[in-house]
């Protein structure tokens, strides 16, 4: 374990330093994460002010959501952007790396690299979370524990859906479509899922779990609700490692000499 | 001898899509089992070094794949230092060093020693015996320079070195080479063939080496492994190859005369320019010395010299026609 651990802080090390090897190009595109994502921010203005309260949602609930989800999706990218790339890796015999080495193989996967747009996006969802704060009054307290949860699920679910590329080829652009779905649903209000969808969204695509249950929790203190969010956490990360042990089995590596597409 | 390496009737199937239509390999795509591995079986003793050798879709990466950990075998027992690959991953990573000439294990924009310093937390390995180990390395590879450049501005044959390097951090008792010279110049070849073999002689550490290069084989190995169609079709010490395996041994001749006549049986003139003379004897049907006395009561030779056909000859011989070979033998 200790020894896992040691290894896994190099890694995240070496990936800092090869990230940040390109460090003009890091900055740039930090810097153009963060005006991405300041669109939505005269977009839900405008969606608010003219109906100040969508069952239930208002905008707090909203910035509030986006913050979060949108930190989980930059923390993910930062320290484990290897998840998200699981099906290029696998299509280009990648893996063949980490099952050599004596360390397990899923997290040398995950950590093994990072994206820069990734800090934009923990810069910019952090700093919508404390806007919240200050401006709407909210409690902060829980939102490290949140940002954890929420992280762990965000991985989970690029992991679950990743893992299909054991199976399924030149799987990257679709998983990549998924990645994306995962995050924008997690950023908009609870109220948009009902029936079917809410138990998709709780389920097969727990991004309630990221955004929904917490904010529900922020505001009701029902500790019933932060439990039921950290099992099912806990419960999709056990699947999805589980189901990735068994894509593992499928891994087929591959001789990529001087090939294209 | 110990053994260090053992491999009983593995098998390895991959699916692969049949060639039909677009459209309908689309619609409803068939697929065929193609068997990359079949039934292999050998050992290797500890400190051998062995060549794995076999025409392209042989089954030789598949095989050192699943004996490095990272294929599941359909079935077969491997056991390598008393673990199973598939099973013991982790604990046989401990044992093995791998070096894939296709593939790097090194970070492209930083420069190898980084990559050192990470694999020595991935096996363990205290700060000092790291730093002694890693001076002993770069002193012997001659790699002082190369190792402080980014990956992305080494030559291939610098990589290579690296790569090695890399591999043979952890003392390991097993080095898995799969193609370590492709791509190599005459130079660089020599290099590397030399670098590991003397690191195995140095270390005890027993190499399994495949390679489409016969020099790779000639100059680090003991022993070749042939394999075709996932087939084992020939093994045995490299230098039992030619004498073994072939029969002819081409003869250059100079005389004083113009021209002899050496016609026999098994005697078949390649070349023929005034006073000189090449000649391919078929030693199964006449053997070089009475050729030889033959040709000299012909000719007041001036120069004689005999040699075996080019090792690349001998293995396209061999794959031409092992399995029959193999068979009879």
């Amino acid at each position: 374990m200790v020894a896992n651990l040691r290894f896994f802080w190099a890694l995240l090390g070496m990936t800092f330093k090869s990230a940040t090897s390109q460090r003009g190009a890091m900055l740039v595109r930090a810097f153009f994460s963060v005006i991405t994502h300041s669109i939505y921010i005269p977009v839900w203005t405008v969606v608010f002010s003219i109906s100040p309260d969508i069952s239930g949602w208002t905008m707090q609930h909203a910035f509030f959501a986006y913050g979060l989800s949108i930190s989980c999706w930059g923390i993910v990218s930062l320290l484990a952007f290897g998840l998200r790339t699981i099906p290029e890796q696998i299509d280009h015999g990648e893996f063949d790396s980490y099952l050599t080495l004596p360390r397990p193989v899923l997290l040398s996967a995950a950590i093994s690299s990072s994206k820069n747009t990734g800090l934009g996006e923990l810069l910019f969802g952090t700093g919508l979370i404390i806007f919240c704060g200050v401006h709407f009054g909210m409690s902060l307290v829980f939102v490290p524990l949140f940002l954890v949860m929420g992280s762990v699920v965000f991985a989970s679910g690029v992991l679950l859906f990743a893992t299909f590329g054991f199976w399924l080829k030149q799987y990257f652009a679709s998983a990549e479509e998924i990645y994306f779905n995962f995050s924008l649903m997690a950023s908009r209000p609870a109220p948009v899922f009902s029936g079917v969808f809410k138990v998709i969204a709780l389920t097969a695509i727990p991004v309630s779990l990221m955004s929904h249950v917490p904010i529900e929790f922020v505001f009701t203190h029902h500790f019933p609700l932060l439990g039921f969010a950290i099992l099912g956490t806990l419960a999709y990360a056990v699947m999805a490692i589980s189901f990735f042990k068994i894509g593992l089995r499928h891994y087929e590596s591959g001789s990529r000499f001087g090939v294209r597409g | 001898m110990k053994t260090s390496v053992r491999v009983e009737n593995l098998h390895k199937f991959f699916k692969i899509r049949k060639k039909t239509s677009l459209i309908r390999s689309f619609i409803c795509p068939e697929y065929q089992q193609v068997q990359a591995v079949d039934g292999i079986g050998f050992s290797l003793n500890e400190g051998e070094k062995v060549a794995f050798v076999g025409p392209n879709g042989a089954g030789k990466s598949t095989t050192i794949k699943i004996l490095s950990g990272i294929l599941y075998p359909d079935t077969g027992l491997v056991e390598i230092g008393g673990f199973t690959p598939w099973i013991d991953r982790q604990k046989l990573a401990f044992q093995i060093g791998t070096v894939f000439g296709q593939r790097s294990q090194l970070w492209y924009h930083l420069p190898a020693k980084d990559t050192f310093e990470l694999l020595s937390y991935a096996y363990e390995m205290g700060r000092n015996d790291y730093k002694t180990r890693v001076k002993s390395l770069v002193g012997e590879f001659d790699a002082g320079e190369i190792i402080e450049k980014p990956v992305r501005q080494l030559s291939l044959g610098e990589r290579m070195k690296c790569e090695i390097i890399a591999s043979l951090l952890h003392r390991p008792k097993i080095l898995f080479l799969d193609e370590p010279t492709v791509g190599l110049d005459v130079v660089s070849k020599g290099v590397i063939r030399d670098l590991v073999k003397r690191a195995s002689d140095e270390d005890g550490t027993t190499v399994l080496l495949t390679s489409h290069d016969t020099g790779d084989m000639e100059r680090v190995c003991d022993r070749v492994i042939v394999i075709d169609h996932g087939h084992l079709v020939m093994d045995q010490p490299v230098r039992d190859l030619r004498s073994g395996y072939i029969r002819e041994k081409i003869v250059h001749l100079a005389m004083k005369e113009t021209e002899i006549d050496v016609r026999m049986a098994g005697v078949d003139v390649i070349e023929a320019r005034p006073h000189v003379l090449k000649i391919k004897v078929d030693t199964s049907r006449t053997s070089v010395e009475f050729f030889l006395q033959q040709a000299m009561q012909k000719s007041a030779l001036v120069d004689i010299t005999v040699e075996d056909p080019p090792m690349e000859d001998i293995i396209k011989s061999i794959y031409a026609n092992g399995a029959g070979r193999l068979a009879s033998s």
